[in-house]
This record gives structure tokens, sequence and C-alpha cells, in this order.
């Protein structure tokens, strides 16, 4: 088995398999990340943005030194792509109306708290979109995915107590604007 | 309850809500994901490397003849054109060779 520097090496001489081998050991990895990023509405875009960062990362590989590890290297390739496409995407966002919330929530008995649920769950949604990129992505790695703090340190380039401090950070946030929305947390 | 208490309170119902409401299946990635990138990286790879020497050697093609041109109506002989000419072709490949031989050294030691 090579390590990432092995390889990464054979892949700048050519060597199409060693690439491919990189392209395994990491292709779900930068995908949950552009997910994190771009959200659940996005899931298609952040395949898109994986297979351009695997074909940006093949561009320049002639150009990868080996100061900093191959991880950190394509995880801020990613970040930085799916930021920018996140901007670009946010203007086509669908729009939801209460009609869609009553779809989703259905009809008869306990109407009123499935769509009480319903609203939170959209407003909980709307709310995460108002944060930082960065608390946005550890939220949902943590809360969606189910990531430990340090595959999410890993992904973000940043020590597992940086990660700790945002998933709190966010938290508080939410609750406040779960408050000013007049929605409870229990 | 303190502050601090009221504070770990609200920390605690967040983290509930967001457990009980982000969980959710993981998205995964199309199962010919990886073959398509790799096609595509072969495909980059081999129209990359024949442009490239196309464009390098017009483009060298191109300087000589421009230099030759503008030496020669400067007035210098035929002689010391093909010497300058030859000294700067020697020179470049001699540069070109050590760059590729350091990349080379580096790659291995990483």
């Amino acid at each position: 088995m090579h390590d990432d520097a092995q390889l990464v090496a054979s892949a700048q001489d050519g060597d199409q398999k060693a690439f491919a081998e990189l392209v395994r050991r990491y292709r779900d990895r930068v995908f949950r990340l552009a997910v994190s990023i771009l959200g659940r509405e996005f899931i298609p875009e952040a395949e898109d943005v994986a297979q351009e960062v695997f074909l940006k990362i093949h561009h320049s590989l002639k150009t990868f030194r080996g100061e900093a590890q191959f991880g950190s290297w394509i995880y801020r390739v990613t970040f930085n792509h799916a930021v920018n496409v996140k901007e670009r995407a946010r203007f086509r966002r669908p729009h939801e109306d209460d009609t869609a919330l009553h779809r989703l929530a259905g009809s008869g008995p306990g109407l009123e708290k499935q769509m009480e649920s319903a609203q939170r769950d959209k407003a909980l949604e709307e709310c995460i979109e108002t944060l930082p990129e960065l608390y946005q992505s550890a939220l949902r790695q943590y809360y969606w995915f189910g990531s430990a703090v340090g595959e999410i340190a890993e992904s973000l380039g940043v020590p597992e107590n940086t990660v700790k401090s945002y998933l709190h950070r966010a938290r508080k946030m939410l609750h406040g604007m779960l408050k000013e929305r007049g929605l409870s947390c229990d | 309850m303190t502050e601090t208490e009221h504070h770990d309170a609200e920390d605690l119902e967040m983290d509930r809500l967001l457990m009980d409401r982000m969980r959710a299946p993981v998205p995964a990635l199309s199962s010919n994901f990886e073959r398509k990138i790799v096609r595509a990286a072969k495909r980059d790879s081999d129209l990359l490397g024949r442009y490239r020497w196309i464009v390098f050697a017009a483009y060298v093609v191109a300087s000589a003849l421009t230099s030759l041109a503008i030496m020669h109506n400067a007035g210098l002989g035929w002689l010391p054109i093909v010497g300058i000419l030859a000294a700067a072709t020697v020179g470049s490949a001699a540069f070109v060779a050590w760059k590729t031989g350091r990349a080379a050294v580096a790659r291995s030691e990483a």
C-alpha cells in the first residue's frame, strides 16, 4: 500500500493508475466536504464540484511541491471551489412557499403539530444558510454525516478545538435566530 | 439558574434539536464517478502533452528566425549570429535540464 506522497510522485510522472488510486482514496471525503458547504439542495452540484476539483488537481499536479500534505491541498481546493459554486448557485435556489410546507406536513390528525415541525425544519435550514461557510460545513458534517470532530478538523484544515468552537458558536447563533423567529428548540 | 448554566442548557437544547432534525442518509457519488474522472484526466494530459510540444517548437523556431533577421539587419555577420544563437540554445537546454533534474530529485526525496 503506497502512501499519498508516493502516489503523488508517480502521478506527477504520468502514472494514471496512481492518479486513479488518489481519486479512489479522496473521492468520498471531497464530495462530502462539497455537500457540507453547498447543502442538501445542491447534491448534483456537489458531485460536479468533486469532479472539477480532481481535474484541477490533475492539471496542477506538476506544480505540487509536497510542502503541504496532499490531503490538505485537495481539501483547500475543494473548499474554495465549493464556496464559489455556492455563490453562483444561490441565485438558482428553488422558491418554496407554504403550499410546499402543507405538502410536506401531509394531512390528517396532528396537522398543526406537523406544520409547526415542518416550519421549524425550514426555518432551521434557512438559518443554517446564513451562518459563515466554515460553521455550516462543520455543522453539516457533524450532525448530518455523523463525522467525528477529528475528521472535520482535517477536512477544514483547523485544529480540533477550533471545530468544537465553530460548533458551539453555530449552535448559539442558531438558537438566537430561531428565538427571533418565535420558534422553540424543544 | 446562573447565566453559565442557562447558556449550557440552551446549547444542549440546540444540540438535541440538530441531532434530531439534521440526521439523514449520507449522499453518495454516482457509481461511474471514478471512471469519468480518470477518462477525462487521461484525455486532458494527452491533449496537453501533444499541444505543449507543438506550441513550444513553434515558439523556438519563430524567436530564432526573428532574432536572426534583427541581427542580420543590424549588420552582424553570419558567423557571430550562428554563434549567438547556438550559445542561447545550449544555455536554455542546460537550464531546462538542470531544473528538470532538481524537480526529479525533490520528488524522489519527498
